[in-house]
């Protein structure tokens, strides 16, 4: 009988921190031996192993009981919690739109299913991974109460109350798609295993000149647009400013394409397989088909600046007559 | 999908869980071991699960409201708690904090809503 307690006693021990060990198992030690007093006294009876055992689990799990002795009794608390979650679920859905396009190309590229595995690590691998570093950093953060940051806040610094607005998701996302579009611009990245080379091809297209006397004004307009995002993102409060920037950034895109359209050529068709008949037409096909695309483009740069200028000039409105009120 | 009872029991445990520390500490103005102490507070109506005592009992020690020092007593050696100087003073602010609060849910439950 007096085994089972010591045993029981010794495995308290073994999960508590070694200087307080001892103490704490002498005062278990003591109230367990009161308690089997207390039980023998109302049953009249000294106890059986049964009896014991009973009290014992009574008493609770080894493990449950030592960490009850434990400073920190939680790994995220109440208070970083909603960080932790808001960043998992943001990284959870950067994660799957990266895994979804990944493995779209690697499909397009019609890659065998072993190469395919080799590109992209499997999910269940990526999913745990990104839980175990997320909730790590939040555990730190937790652990060595450097949580002050994260509940730092200015309340003039909310977006305003009413109105459309894009999410930040969506805002990170179209900076992300431009930073991708400035580094092919620039030739850091290639997508030639995409796009096969143009003598590999029946048909191939690429780029007129016309676009390399543009390719700073092009620049600066994606890079605006990454200002805007930014801007978006960290001070949603700055509407104005917001709304300026993209307006400038419509307008911006406006006259770069309008002195573009001028060029009447954008893009190189040719192909080793095409009749040497067919070959105008068809790079009048494309010319038709780029001028379209260019002047609807210029249409709904033009719409969208509009719309920001009419949502600027509500959201003025309603600031004035807030403000009278 | 949680029953009433689970919802109640829920409640239940975290309303007295405050309450609990201010049992603990009033009680301890006279010396315990942690038997007796326990004892005590289900005498007066205030049942204690030991897993739940002594970690807090530790926990109000190295916060410096409680001392201990270990002596024998029938025989066997026992830890016995009492309320330090210091306990004794967040004790009487608490004790007015608790007063305080009673009163107004006693208004708030006793009043028209």
């Amino acid at each position: 009988m007096d085994d089972l307690i010591r045993r029981y006693v010794a495995a308290v021990g073994r999960q508590l921190p070694a200087k307080q060990a001892a103490d704490i198992q002498a005062e278990l030690m003591d109230e367990l031996a009161s308690r089997v007093e207390e039980r023998e006294a109302q049953l009249g009876r000294p106890l059986t192993r049964a009896d014991v055992e009973a009290l014992l689990v009574e008493f609770g799990n080894p493990l449950l009981v030592a960490g009850r002795y434990r400073k920190t009794q939680h790994l995220i608390g109440p208070e970083v919690f909603p960080f932790w979650w808001a960043t998992l679920k943001v990284v959870f859905l950067i994660a799957l739109v990266a895994y979804a396009g990944t493995v779209a190309v690697n499909l397009a590229l019609d890659r065998p299913a072993e190469e395919l595995k080799q590109v992209v690590p499997p999910v269940a691998i990526v999913v745990v991974y990104l839980f175990g570093l997320i909730t790590l950093v939040f555990a730190a953060f937790e652990r060595f109460g450097k949580t002050t940051w994260l509940l730092d806040w200015k309340p003039a610094r909310l977006p305003p109350a009413r109105g459309k607005r894009r999410s930040r998701f969506d805002l990170g996302l179209d900076a992300v798609m431009n930073l991708i579009f400035l580094a092919w611009w620039f030739g850091l990245i290639h997508f030639r295993d995409l796009i096969p080379a143009p003598q590999q091809q029946a048909v191939w297209v690429e780029m007129a000149p016309v676009w390399a006397a543009w390719r700073w004004p092009i620049a600066v307009y994606s890079a605006w647009q990454i200002a805007a995002d930014v801007v978006g993102v960290v001070r949603p409060d700055r509407v104005r400013l917001y709304t300026g920037l993209v307006i400038g950034h419509c307008l911006f895109g406006i006259a770069i394409l309008s002195q573009i359209l001028a060029a009447g050529h954008w893009l190189a068709v040719g192909g080793s397989q095409i009749p040497a008949a067919t070959l105008p037409k068809l790079q009048a096909g494309f010319d038709i088909g780029m001028r379209a695309g260019i002047v609807l483009t210029m249409i709904g740069l033009a719409v969208r600046a509009g719309l920001e200028g009419w949502r600027g000039y509500r959201a003025a409105q309603a600031d004035r007559l807030a403000v009278a009120a | 999908m949680p029953t009433d009872g689970d919802i109640f029991e829920l409640l239940r445990l975290e309303l007295r869980r405050g309450s609990l520390i201010l049992a603990v500490l009033g009680q301890l103005r006279r010396e315990h071991y942690g038997y007796t102490l326990r004892k005590a507070l289900g005498d007066a109506g205030v049942e204690i699960d030991e897993g739940a005592l002594y970690p807090m009992l530790r926990r109000l020690e190295s916060q410096g409201l409680l001392e201990s020092e270990w002596r024998e007593e029938e025989k066997r050696n026992k830890r016995f708690y009492r309320l330090s100087g210091q306990g004794q003073d967040v004790l009487a602010r608490l004790t007015l904090e608790w007063r305080t609060l009673n009163a107004a849910i006693t208004d708030i439950l006793e009043g028209d809503a």
